[in-house]
């Protein structure tokens, strides 16, 4: 078979344009999103967006708003349907909905009943212990050792669950509505909760390399989201926890360590208070700089 | 120069060289260098050079070199033992779990009652003294989560010790070895077997681990003039003797000294309790005569029956880590207390007052002995009256020791729960506050199903811990 | 008279040339037919031939037509006979038999002699000359044929460095041509993907014409009877060459032979491994030998030799145990019969869960299910809790039968 290749063949498929397709070129300003504005169906208290030659966020004034202000407004006749089968159908199920029944029947072409709680969105079979202790057993895990992690973290909840109820310190709050202290005891994933986020910190201080001028850094604080602030308090306990002595042996002795220091947290007596003082009073100073000049030209770009 | 004792000193040292002050450099060659080696020398570490010591952060600083050194601990280390203390510490309460009412009491009568399945019992407190001085309690059960023990009867436990009760009563030897699953409470039925004999006033003695007498963990020494030369475990047997006559304080100090023990090297007169007889002394060295004597005491008619269990058994059907004088590895039934209980269980000693010789085997903290699987195999097959499996005719390491050691001995298998009691420990669990959830029968059945169709430590497992462990 | 006796001369020197032993003897390898499925032993045909096996090794690939100058031998043999070759020196070709070895020294003189006298009494025709002229040029372009067919085959070239002169058969692309590109013709990927359509084709002509024709060669399975206990299988790798394609394999029970009991068992302990515990079926192989036919004697002789063995009553091997540590049975867990949900079940089923809510109805209503978070929530709640807690937690050290 003779072959033909050569490169002449390649250019039947290109195409020559004489003219440039340049047709977005005069784009217009997107119109206002009306829809974004729009309060909540809920909502009756919602006000119109300040509409005024100042503000910046105004709607552009409608060009059919000085006819139709003056109309008095009436009431359109309620839309009449006509007496069909579909519609008589579609009316009871909005009178069950009005009445404040389900819509569907309860548990029909369910295999094992209705569940109490949907899973969300993010959930899977996988997913079957609360959101703390998933994160807490990864940070304690060394080596990928996740079953010897998770041994730890049972026993330290086990641990929680025996000591006697830690005694809150008034100097170190905890979070605002926590329960009582000596109820703690016997919700033990309660306990190391309220401790990792009662001892978070809310904010991070971030370094911009040279943006202060001279080669200095100039110092931003940073909000974080919930699962990095946990992730920075239990870093912090764990540092604490490894410059604590083991007194005994045996493989509860990690987990006894880190109870104890979880309860030293609640209790206020933990170092890692201090940290997290630090922190806020670094991010607090650092405010200053989020006018830094530097930054408001880096932003303006 | 060519030396006058040149050829001489190939054939041995020159006198010279030994009359010659020896230098520095001689006192190099202790550091054992091998004659001829076909290896290369390892050098030994060096201790400057930098460690990849624990885990290593991201963030954070690594600190290389000798500054690192200069931290040093300045805090009082743990005292001996007190490391071990803390594994091998037993919590019975939890004082912030709820207080359980309406339970009954555990009485002797209880563990053989049929009716009294699935009832939980709580234990008294005497009793409770008495099973933790015999150790029978483990650290790695749960009662420190409760806030006072208590136990479930199952249907094992009243087919068990119903058996064993009448048969004691009987003055028989009853000889068995519990036998299951993993985790399925052999050692639970064993703390029920002792809470028996306590309650049914038998002597208890209890081997709790049967690994420590084996592993080369506590001292050992020959005992003289035997054939073959047995060994003892002074320390092991002097703190297992006070732990006799603490638990069984009630009976022995009632018992009286019948023999002549001419041969102890503590006198004992005749009309001194067994109590004061097992408390004679104080020292290791004496430890295994006295101990000898008062089993040999514990022997003679009209005394209270024996109970004498032991767990791990798998433990000590195998070769110890100990070594004789001759640097032989010593087989297990050579230690002498082993070496009674084996007799006891393989029915070699000779019990007038009837006995109970209960081994518990585990299987967590085991290593697969062939010869005790097989021996258990043929044990089971025979009191089921089923033919007797065949050992294995290629394998060549067959202990025949091990099959005397249980010849006819009786197989007690430990299944796993029912639904129903299950049931009633769920909601012991959740009335103590520390399973919070409703006990009804779809939770129930969940974790039964979930535990492997009610295997006790797994249900445990699956309820009681919110993580697994 | 000379040109008659030069063609002459070239028709017995042609007639005299013997084709060398190298190229002749070999037949390529695919002569003897192979089947292509089968599973009977390959018969060969009675050894008439006796090929030795150094004569079919692959360097005589170069014998190109090996009866080619035979068959043109005879035939010129034929036409001289017929037309112009007088009796005697008919005699005289039929010495020259090509196969036979060349003519001695005083054999040629006498050749020579007859010539001379041929020549001297003979008067050809014209017609007679051109056919001899014709004759001899046919006979010069054969030589020239065979003569390069025999000759020593051309040195491979040396290998370059790079191996440009070696043509790569697996490099698809061709010569570009420096010519303008043909708009008359699709490109070559096109031509492929034709070709690539003709070849699906040609096998669907062959699906459809030739595979229905196979179903003529079915033949009806006969079980093995009781004499044909062993089981051979045979690989063919299709035609190709394979050192695995003289292997055979043997299958047989034990039970089948005509053994008793303990001599099954010994011939069991015989077998060793290749017996399989599980289905009670021993297992051999032979590939030692060149043939399929000889590695199955082998096979037939050595189940001979091991079924004498094992009716040899002079020890039975009874101290030695059976073993079966080579063979470890697979269990394979199926689904319980008892499992399956059949109406009964269900019913059953739906039962006990009725009976289940019916029970802690039942225990709701008398307040005796326990609830844990109500539990713990009903203890925390209690307002003189807090008062209270420390006196008992007293209480309870002092004697744990508080609890009662």
């Amino acid at each position: 078979m003779a072959s033909n290749l050569s490169p002449w063949g390649a250019c039947r498929s290109l195409t020559l344009r004489t003219r440039s397709i340049l047709q977005h070129a005069e784009r217009k300003p997107a119109a206002p999103f009306h829809i974004a504005r729009r309060g909540l169906a809920g909502n009756t208290t919602s006000r119109d967006p300040p509409s005024g030659p100042g503000s910046d966020g105004a709607l552009p004034p409608s060009m059919a708003g000085h006819s139709s202000a003056e109309k008095s407004y009436t009431i359109p006749p309620p839309e009449q349907f006509a007496p069909n089968w579909l519609n008589a159908d579609a009316i009871a199920k909005l009178e069950q909905v009005a009445a404040g029944e389900d819509l569907y029947d309860e548990g029909v072409g369910l295999k094992f009943g209705k569940l109490d709680e949907l899973p969300g969105k993010n959930d899977h079979l996988q997913k079957r212990y609360p959101e703390v202790i998933d994160q807490v057993t990864k940070l304690l895990m060394r080596d990928g050792k996740l079953s010897k992690a998770q041994r730890d973290m049972s026993l330290i909840l086990n641990f929680l669950r025996t000591s006697s109820a830690p005694k809150v310190s008034p100097l170190r709050p905890l979070l605002p509505g926590a329960p009582p202290a000596h109820t703690l005891p016997l919700d033990p994933v309660l306990y190391l909760t309220l401790a990792i986020d009662s001892v978070a910190p809310l904010l991070r201080v971030r370094n911009m390399k040279g943006m202060a001028g001279g080669g200095n850094a100039l110092e931003l604080p940073e909000p974080m989201a919930a699962r990095q602030r946990r992730r920075v308090a239990v870093m912090w306990i764990l540092d604490a926890v490894n410059k604590k002595k083991s007194k005994g042996s045996g493989r509860a002795m990690f987990a006894h360590r880190v109870a104890e220091e979880i309860i030293s947290v609640i209790e206020g007596r933990s170092t890692v208070w201090d940290r997290r003082q630090n922190v806020h009073k670094l991010g607090t100073a650092a405010r200053a700089n989020l006018n830094h000049p530097a930054l408001l030209a880096k932003r303006r770009k | 120069m060519a030396t006058a004792n040149c050829w001489r000193c190939l054939g041995r040292p020159s006198t010279q060289r030994l009359l010659a002050p020896s230098s520095l450099a001689s006192f190099r060659a202790p550091t054992s260098v091998a004659a001829f080696t076909t290896s290369a020398t390892l050098l030994a570490k060096d201790d400057n050079s930098f460690s990849m010591k624990g885990h290593i952060r991201s963030g954070k600083r690594l600190v290389l070199g000798k500054k690192k050194k200069g931290k040093t601990d300045r805090s009082k280390p743990p005292g001996p033992g007190e490391r071990k203390a803390f594994r091998k510490r037993i919590q019975l309460s939890n004082d912030n779990a709820l207080k359980v009412t309406g339970l009954p009491e555990l009485e002797a009568q209880k563990l053989v009652d049929p009716a009294a399945v699935g009832q939980i019992v709580s234990l008294p407190s005497d009793l409770v003294d008495q099973l933790r001085t015999a150790e029978a309690f483990k650290p790695t059960q749960n009662w420190g989560l409760f806030r006072s023990p208590h136990m479930l009867v199952r249907k094992d436990t009243v087919d068990f010790l119903g058996d064993l009760t009448k048969r004691v009563g009987n003055k028989e030897t009853v000889r068995t070895v519990i036998d299951g699953e993993r985790s399925v409470g052999k050692s639970m039925l064993g703390l029920q077997t002792m809470a028996a004999g306590f309650m049914n006033k038998m002597v208890v003695i209890n081997i709790p681990e049967a690994q420590d007498l084996v592993e080369a963990r506590t001292d050992y020494s020959p005992i003289p003039r035997t054939t073959p030369e047995q060994f003892s475990h002074p320390t092991y047997i002097l703190k297992l003797m006070q732990a006799i006559r603490s638990a069984n304080e009630e009976i022995l100090s009632k018992e009286i000294v019948k023999l002549e023990h001419i041969h102890l090297p503590v006198s004992v007169s005749r009309n001194s309790s067994l109590a004061s007889l097992a408390s004679a002394t104080k020292e290791p060295e004496f430890a295994w005569p006295i101990f000898h004597a008062l089993w040999q005491e514990l022997l003679q008619p009209g005394r209270p029956p024996i109970m004498f269990t032991l767990d791990g058994l798998s433990h000590i059907m195998r070769i110890s880590d100990y070594r004789s004088p001759s640097f032989n590895l010593i087989h297990s039934h050579d230690l002498a207390l082993i070496r009674l209980f084996v007799e006891a269980l393989g029915g070699k000693t000779y019990f007038p007052n009837g006995a109970a010789i209960v081994g518990v085997t585990t299987k967590g903290n085991s290593l697969k002995v062939k010869s005790m699987d097989k021996a258990l195999e043929q044990a089971a097959a025979d009191q089921a009256g089923l033919p007797i499996p065949e050992r294995d005719a290629f394998y060549a390491k067959y202990d025949e020791r091990v099959f005397e050691a249980l010849k006819g001995v009786k197989v007690f298998d430990v299944k796993s729960i029912s639904k129903l009691e299950a049931r009633s420990l769920m909601e012991y669990w959740a009335a103590s506050g520390v399973l919070r959830m409703r006990v009804d029968e779809r939770t129930v059945s969940e974790k039964w199903t979930l535990a492997g169709n009610g295997v006790l430590g797994e249900l445990e497992r699956a309820s009681l811990y919110v993580s697994r462990l | 008279m000379a040109f008659a006796v030069r063609s002459l001369r070239a028709g017995l020197r042609s007639c005299s040339r013997q084709p060398t032993v190298t190229r002749s003897i070999a037949p390529p390898r695919s002569i003897y037919a192979r089947r292509t499925l089968s599973t009977t032993p390959a018969r060969r045909a009675d050894e008439t031939k006796d090929r030795s096996p150094s004569e079919d090794s692959p360097v005589e690939k170069t014998a190109v037509q090996p009866n080619g100058p035979a068959a043109d031998n005879a035939e010129l043999r034929k036409s001289l006979k017929n037309d112009v070759v007088p009796n005697e020196l008919q005699g005289l070709m039929a010495k020259h038999n090509p196969l036979k070895p060349s003519p001695s020294k005083s054999q040629r003189a006498a050749e020579a002699r007859l010539l001379q006298t041929y020549e001297d009494q003979s008067d050809f025709t014209a017609e007679q000359k051109a056919l001899f002229d014709d004759l001899e040029m046919e006979i010069d372009q054969l030589d020239a044929a065979i003569s390069e067919a025999t000759a020593v085959p051309k040195k491979m070239k040396k290998e370059t460095f790079w191996g440009e002169d070696e043509e790569d058969p697996d490099m698809l692309v061709e010569d570009i041509d420096d010519e303008e590109p043909a708009d008359d013709d699709i490109m070559s990927m096109a031509h492929g993907k034709l070709e690539e359509f003709r070849e699906y084709r040609e096998y669907a002509r062959v699906a459809a014409w030739q595979m229905p024709l196979l179903s003529k060669l079915t033949r009806k399975f006969e079980p093995p009877t009781a004499e044909q206990c062993l089981r051979f299988r045979y690989t063919t790798y299709m035609g190709e060459e394979h050192p695995a394609a003289s292997k055979v394999v043997v299958e047989f029970s034990p039970r089948d032979l005509p053994l008793n009991e303990s001599q099954q068992l010994k011939l069991k302990k015989l077998l060793g491994a290749r017996w399989n515990p599980e289905t009670d079926i021993a297992k051999m192989s032979c590939e030692q030998f060149d043939h399929q036919a000889q590695n199955k004697r082998y096979l037939g002789d050595l189940v001979e030799k091991l079924v004498a063995q094992a009716k040899d009553k002079t020890d039975m091997f009874e101290d030695i145990p059976l073993d079966t540590r080579h063979h470890q049975i697979k269990v394979r867990p199926k689904f319980p019969k008892e499992w399956r949900l059949t109406e009964e079940r269900m019913q059953k089923l739906e039962d006990v869960r009725q009976k289940s809510l019916l029970l802690d109805q039942a225990k709701e209503q008398g307040g005796q299910l326990v609830d844990g978070n109500e539990r713990v929530d009903r203890f925390f709640a209690e307002p003189a809790m807090a008062n209270l807690q420390i006196p008992e937690r007293l209480n309870v050290k002092k004697s744990p039968r508080a609890s009662r």
